[in-house]
């Protein structure tokens, strides 16, 4: 019965990656739009930081409805989405941005007992310095990491409260391939936007998981892109826990709005190793719908400590209702220890995501949370998460 | 532009199986008609006409040898000299399509030609039947009890399985379409008490109790006016049997209703001629939810014209 279920499961894994779709569509959804490569509207050529001007402008063109302009056109929209808005355009070697992301989270609804509370996700600021035709940039983004509420008064002083989430100087050559040097995100997987899901959290790739390295990009022919991330650990940590390795991933695009990937890390610290590998599809469904696919297993083995190897599953789908407006359905999968009978948590939901206009996003997430294994059985975790996103 | 535009569309059919005719000019001109005003010229390759867009059968009015071809709500013109094929052929040499499927009638006329229909002065609803095998991945809980010396202590069964089976839809009107899925579960459960509320006397835990049943969601889908997606509302019916064992030491299981439903939600990406279908359904008898992740794939699809 088992062996059935990890076959069924495999299949339906293995045909997303396979399925040979006659259309697509991709943030890394943006695929569903024909946008295939994080490059084009990011200066991280991996996805996430701050967005180029044609990032800008196609996200205030295509991904965001128009509720206050209706009758605005696409080059209209498109010029105004710089960070001065209407009002005005910031010199041509200077991009600026800032970030907020609240979110209120509404957990325990499955009991009498639920707890709610606001969370300061992400406050961030931008600043992007370009020369040469934007051949050299340098990039830094300036974060706000609100101190852990179980911390005492005099531990929250004491807690650093800005910290920096990216700071590198790029080249890019006209040949296609770029470097990179400085503090990035790892090169590893789809780098979706929600920080809480397990492929993200659960691997240690989450908002504050940046590290200093050294980071080759390279795209042939449009159809294959890749990046080479030589990491020495996050050096604003002591030196004992930073974890240095390298990591690398790749990505073919068989067909339009078809990407097929994967992507290994090996990193080492005085404390764990580990290593991660995942096999990653992004497709392009008609016009401005994707589905995202990524299953991966995670090493980890303690200083003097045998080895686990777990692993993390998202399939995310991500359909176009109206213009701005996309309904999500996510399913998750993570296990600490596949080699064992222990506990499997699986976690699906749907969510709303909305976009009234350029620089606003309205998202409502409803997620189930069920653990199964283990020698307890515990009721399903409920959890309703609204969230605002505003960025200029 | 135009360039590319036609390459995109001809490529696009040219893997359709169901296509009826190709584009054999490399210079035409694509408009999308909208509900009102004039045929909008159409020169972006990502606004191009879905997949599975088919002839309607009627030239176009207002532009002398425009051909008319639609999906779903969406209506499209391309110019007739740049078609070859039984759309384009005149209805008497065009050769009808056969019927997939037993549960499909015969067309009354063939959907593709290149003439509007004499006499009919309503263009012909195209009415279109899917029928689909499938395989799911299909995980919920139960809430059982434990009775026993006057006292009942709760149970939480959680269940994981696969669910092979197959689906049929029916397109009603416009974006509208009725689906009616359905699959047999082959699951397992792990049946244990939730944290602290075990009897004092009883450790009641089983792994892997084989699991059977039928499950089940008519509903409705909306397909949006641009993509291949669809999102739906159903109604979710779930029926289940299990190997639970009884726990003997003066304790009986109650294992609850065997049927349950709910609302669902669902939505389907159209990957032709596979489909993927995440589904979460609640269930206010058992107080939890079910997901299901289904593949499936399209075996017969049929489309006739309605009077």
């Amino acid at each position: 019965m088992e062996g059935l279920k990890q076959i069924a499961s495999a299949l339906i894994l293995t045909a997303l990656f396979l399925l040979n779709p006659q259309r697509g569509f991709a943030f890394p959804g943006l695929i569903g739009f024909g946008y295939t490569s994080c490059l084009n509207c990011h200066y991280n050529p991996l996805g996430n930081g701050p967005l180029t001007d044609y990032g800008r402008a196609l996200g205030a063109s295509e991904v965001s409805a128009r509720v206050l302009t209706p009758n605005a056109s696409d080059e209209d929209v498109g010029k105004n989405s710089g960070f001065l808005g209407p009002f005005g355009q910031v010199p041509s070697w200077l991009s600026v941005s800032a970030d907020y992301r609240g979110l209120f989270l509404k957990s325990g609804l499955e009991g009498t007992k639920s707890t709610q509370r606001w969370i300061n996700m992400q406050a961030e600021g931008s600043l992007v310095l370009k020369f040469k035709d934007e051949r050299w940039v340098a990039t830094g983004t300036l974060g706000y990491v609100p101190p852990s509420e179980s911390l005492t008064p005099a531990q929250r002083d004491k807690e650093p409260k800005l910290i920096s989430r990216e700071h590198y100087v790029s080249y890019r050559s006209p040949a296609g391939f770029g470097l990179y040097a400085g503090f990035m995100d790892p090169a590893f997987g789809v780098r979706v936007p929600e920080h809480i899901l397990f492929i993200r959290y659960r691997t240690l790739l989450d908002i504050n998981d940046q590290t200093h390295g050294f980071l080759v990009h390279g795209m042939i022919g449009g159809r294959v892109e890749g990046a080479a991330h030589f990491m020495t650990g996050n050096l604003l940590q002591s030196a004992g826990v930073r974890q240095k390795g390298a990591a690398f991933t790749a990505e073919v695009e068989p067909q339009e709005k078809v990407r097929v990937g994967g992507s290994f890390l090996s990193t080492k610290s005085d404390y764990r190793a580990r290593q991660m590998g995942a096999l990653h599809a992004r497709l392009g469904v008609g016009y401005g719908s994707s589905i995202l696919s990524e299953y991966g297993l995670a090493r980890e083995t303690p200083q003097g400590g045998a080895a686990t190897t777990g692993d993390f599953a998202l399939v995310q789908g991500m359909a176009r209702v109206f213009r701005g407006t996309y309904l999500l359905m996510n399913f998750e999968r993570f296990t600490d220890n596949i080699a064992q009978t222990g506990t499997r948590t699986y976690r699906f939901g749907p969510a709303l995501d909305f976009f009234p206009m350029q620089r606003l996003e309205l998202r409502m997430d409803f997620q189930g949370t069920r653990i199964q294994g283990g020698t307890v059985q515990n009721q399903d975790v409920y959890s309703l998460l609204t969230q605002v996103h505003v960025w200029l | 532009m135009i360039l590319f535009w036609i390459l995109g569309l001809y490529s696009h059919l040219a893997f359709s199986k169901e296509t009826d005719f190709e584009v054999v000019s490399l210079d035409c001109e694509f408009y999308k008609l909208e509900r009102k005003g004039t045929p909008k010229l159409i020169d972006d390759v990502g606004k191009m006409p879905p997949l599975h867009s088919h002839i309607l059968g009627e030239r176009y009015k207002k532009k002398k040898g425009f051909v008319r071809f639609y999906k779903g709500r969406s209506s499209y013109l391309i110019e007739e000299r740049c078609l070859e094929g039984p759309a384009s052929r005149p209805k008497e040499k065009a050769e009808p399509p056969k019927p997939v499927s037993p549960e499909v009638p015969a067309p009354e006329a063939p959907r593709a030609e290149g003439k509007k229909p004499s006499g009919d002065s309503k263009p012909p609803l195209a009415v279109n039947k899917q029928i689909s095998v499938s395989v799911s991945l299909i995980s919920w809980q139960d809430r059982f009890s434990l009775g026993g010396g006057g006292q009942t202590y709760p149970l939480i069964s959680t269940t994981l399985g696969v669910c092979p089976g197959g689906g049929w839809q029916r397109e009603i009107k416009g974006n509208w379409s009725f689906d009616l899925p359905g699959c047999f579960i082959i699951a397992s459960s792990d049946v244990g008490s939730p944290t602290g509320k075990a009897p004092p006397d009883l450790s009641y835990s089983i792994k892997n109790a084989h699991v059977y049943g039928v499950h089940t969601v008519p509903g409705i889908l909306w397909k949006p006016e641009e993509g291949s997606v669809q999102v739906g509302l159903g109604l979710s019916l779930l029926y289940r049997t299990g190997s639970w064992v009884e726990p003997g030491n003066g304790y009986a299981l109650d294992t609850g209703s065997a049927i349950s439903f709910g609302p669902m939600l669902s939505a389907r990406f159209d990957l032709d001629p596979v489909y993927f279908s995440p589904k979460v359904g609640f269930y206010h008898s058992n107080a939890n939810y079910l997901w299901l992740l289904e593949l499936a794939y399209r075996v017969s699809m049929a489309r006739y014209s309605a009077p």
